[in-house]
């Protein structure tokens, strides 16, 4: 995975900035930092593959409910997401929809989890273009 | 002076105030002392927050902020904000993810003479009864679909219905532990999924069980209101409505920010989202966000359960013996329709308590009987290595503060520093060493939860005590706590 995203100090909870060239790249890297936050480097299991999709009302909100998705498979289902394998962004007047397959696994106990994410925040979340890459900030409420 | 260049203006000696420019409605009130703004607001914007609050639409007197103010969502920590119900607005970021999330304090018959002998035996006990740490569950059955509707119903009267309750405990909890308009049929599938086997679970990060200790009484006759004596052990259990609050919160977030886009709301932040509390979006927000609460309650109190039978089998005695009674259950955060004076007139208002306490006054007839001749406890905690506080509500929090007072100590280092700080240091033999047992799921949590990783509490109790909002009662110390 490349770490397209970098933590950075956050008193109380834990704040990530993120890249990437193009949105899916963004959001790709989002789950990557929301993933190494809740599991250290883990041995891949057995592999399941999942497929969703999102409708929202602006690009913030859209992220928000993709990382809160998975966020929601490890906490309530006990599966965790290892990769995202296909994902696709698209936007049609004020609605903005996601389609994707994602692969993980049933979380076994082997799988040390570091700490539980109540919630994806849209404190300070803003994705914006900077020297022709997104950018955003993410805060994990912990 | 100007801090993060917003100008606080001293009203009193912990006092200040944030005049109301540009699109602020009302100005911003903030309870702390001088030296704790020098050192608070170094690396924190929450000022800026209590600004952004002070945008609500239908907000009276002031955006408040309590001692314990920190960063937070929407709303900091430690902020309170009432808003009327005619143009008034409710926003989920006035009342936080962990909905009711709150402390309650039980007292013992028992001194510490006579716990300390058997204090590991205890916490083992404790830990092995309690589920603790990241997606604990199964303190009781899995709640059925239709059990787990009717504790979002009932709150803590469900535990009673179930043998996990005194009439005393229902009596000597905020609200009897139930609020009344609670709606558990707007209540998502999913977050009745994620709450259906955590009844009875304290949950991660900063919720805990403490085994304490009076160690310092402040008014001897409030205490004894209380049921308070020297060396007295008591129980402190902080924890609050578990996934299923923060799935609650979620959904209506975004249920709530497009109400604000409907209703033309232009505010600084998302997270200040809000719907009029008289809109159907406001409405069905607040009474899921009760339901919500009511789960809390009722698994604060199935955690006092399984705490009685720790205590009870540890030290093989009856519950008569061992005396194990509820001084007060307190919620800090929560947004309630109370009737508060203002401007010389009784007012029913929204009031929004995102990390404080209400602190009600001697004579309210909203605090149990018994307390009426003194106050309503308010409970504080500190951090697992120095002490927390009890206290009691004023009038003068009614006149100032919506009747509301701080909440906790709040973070000092984020939590990688703590862990940083923790590298190469044995914590759980510091804090044996100063008399207190530990025991967590995880290193991890008590590295990132360590005394020093709190600001000291009393900096924050003393503010509302010399300011008069609520007056000191009693110090506990830990001398055993479980943590996720």
């Amino acid at each position: 995975m490349s770490a397209n995203y970098k933590f950075i100090d956050h008193t109380a909870d834990i704040a990530c900035e993120v890249l990437g060239d193009t949105l899916e790249e963004l959001f790709t890297a989002s789950v990557e930092a929301w993933r190494s936050s809740v599991v250290e480097e883990t041995k891949y299991g057995e592999r399941e593959i999942k497929k969703f999709g999102l409708t929202a009302s602006s690009k913030e909100e859209l992220l928000v409910d993709f990382i809160s998705e998975i966020n929601y498979y490890l906490f309530t289902r006990n599966w965790l997401c290892n990769l995202v394998l296909e994902l696709e962004i698209k936007q049609k007047n004020n609605t903005w929809n996601l389609s994707t397959k994602i692969e993980g696994m049933p979380v076994s106990q082997d799988v040390e989890i570091k700490q539980e994410i109540k919630a994806i925040t849209f404190h300070l979340l803003n994705i914006e273009k900077r020297e022709n890459q997104y950018y955003t900030l993410i805060v994990f409420d912990i | 002076m100007m801090i993060n260049e917003i100008e606080l203006n001293r009203i009193r000696e912990n006092l200040w105030e944030i005049p109301a420019t540009g699109n602020m409605r009302v100005p911003g009130r903030i309870y702390i002392s001088e030296n704790m703004i020098h050192k608070n607001f170094k690396t924190d914007d929450a000022l800026k927050q209590v600004v952004n609050v002070a945008h609500l639409p239908g907000i009276e007197k002031y955006s408040l902020a309590m001692p314990d103010i920190h960063w937070g969502y929407g709303f900091p920590i430690g902020g309170v904000a009432a808003t009327n119900l005619e143009e008034g607005v409710i926003s989920p970021g006035g009342v936080g993810y962990d909905i009711n999330c709150g402390v309650r304090l039980v007292v013992t018959n028992l001194e510490e003479s006579a716990v300390k002998k058997r204090i590991d035996h205890l916490v083992s006990k404790l830990f092995e009864k309690v589920p603790t740490g990241v997606g604990s569950k199964g303190a009781i059955k899995k709640l059925s679909k239709k059990d787990l509707l009717k504790v979002l119903e009932k709150g803590s009267a469900w535990a009673a219905e179930h043998d996990m309750a005194t009439q005393s405990d229902i009596e000597y909890t905020e609200e009897s532990g139930t609020l009344k308009n609670a709606n558990p049929d707007i209540v998502s599938e999913r977050a009745l999924e994620r709450g259906a086997n955590q009844a009875g679970t304290l949950g991660s990060g900063n919720h805990f069980l403490e085994v304490d200790v009076v160690e310092e009484i402040y008014d001897d006759k409030v205490a004894e209101v209380f049921g308070l004596f020297k060396d007295q052990v008591v129980v402190l259990i902080h924890t609050g409505s578990r996934g299923l609050g923060y799935q609650v919160c979620e959904d209506y977030l975004k249920v709530i920010l497009d109400a604000s886009n409907k209703y033309g709301f232009n505010l600084p932040d998302k997270q200040l989202a809000c719907a009029p509390i008289k809109s159907s979006e406001g409405q069905d927000y607040l009474a899921a966000m009760q339901a919500a609460a009511n789960f809390a309650w009722n698994n604060r109190q199935v955690i006092m359960h399984l705490a009685k039978k720790a205590f009870t089998e540890t030290f093989n005695m009856s519950e008569f013996e061992l005396g194990f009674k509820l001084v007060y259950d307190v919620c800090h955060n929560i947004a309630k329709i109370e009737k508060h004076k203002i401007d010389n007139e009784e007012k029913k208002v929204c009031v929004h308590r995102k990390g404080a306490t209400r602190a009600f006054p001697p004579g309210s007839d909203l605090i149990p009987a018994k307390y009426r001749s003194v106050g309503q406890p308010v409970l504080i905690p500190g951090d697992m290595g120095r002490y927390s506080y009890i206290a009691v509500g004023t009038e003068k929090a009614m006149e100032e503060t919506f009747g509301s007072s701080c909440h906790g100590a709040g973070r000092n280092l984020s939590r990688r520093k703590a862990l940083k700080d923790a590298k190469g240091r044995d914590l759980i033999k510091e804090l044996n060493e100063k008399g207190i047992v530990i025991k967590a799921r995880g290193y991890r949590t008590i590295a990132e939860e360590m005394p020093s990783a709190y600001k000291d509490v009393s900096d924050v109790v003393d503010v509302m005590h010399n300011e008069g909002i609520t007056r000191k009662v009693a110090k506990i110390r830990p001398i055993g706590v479980i943590k996720g």
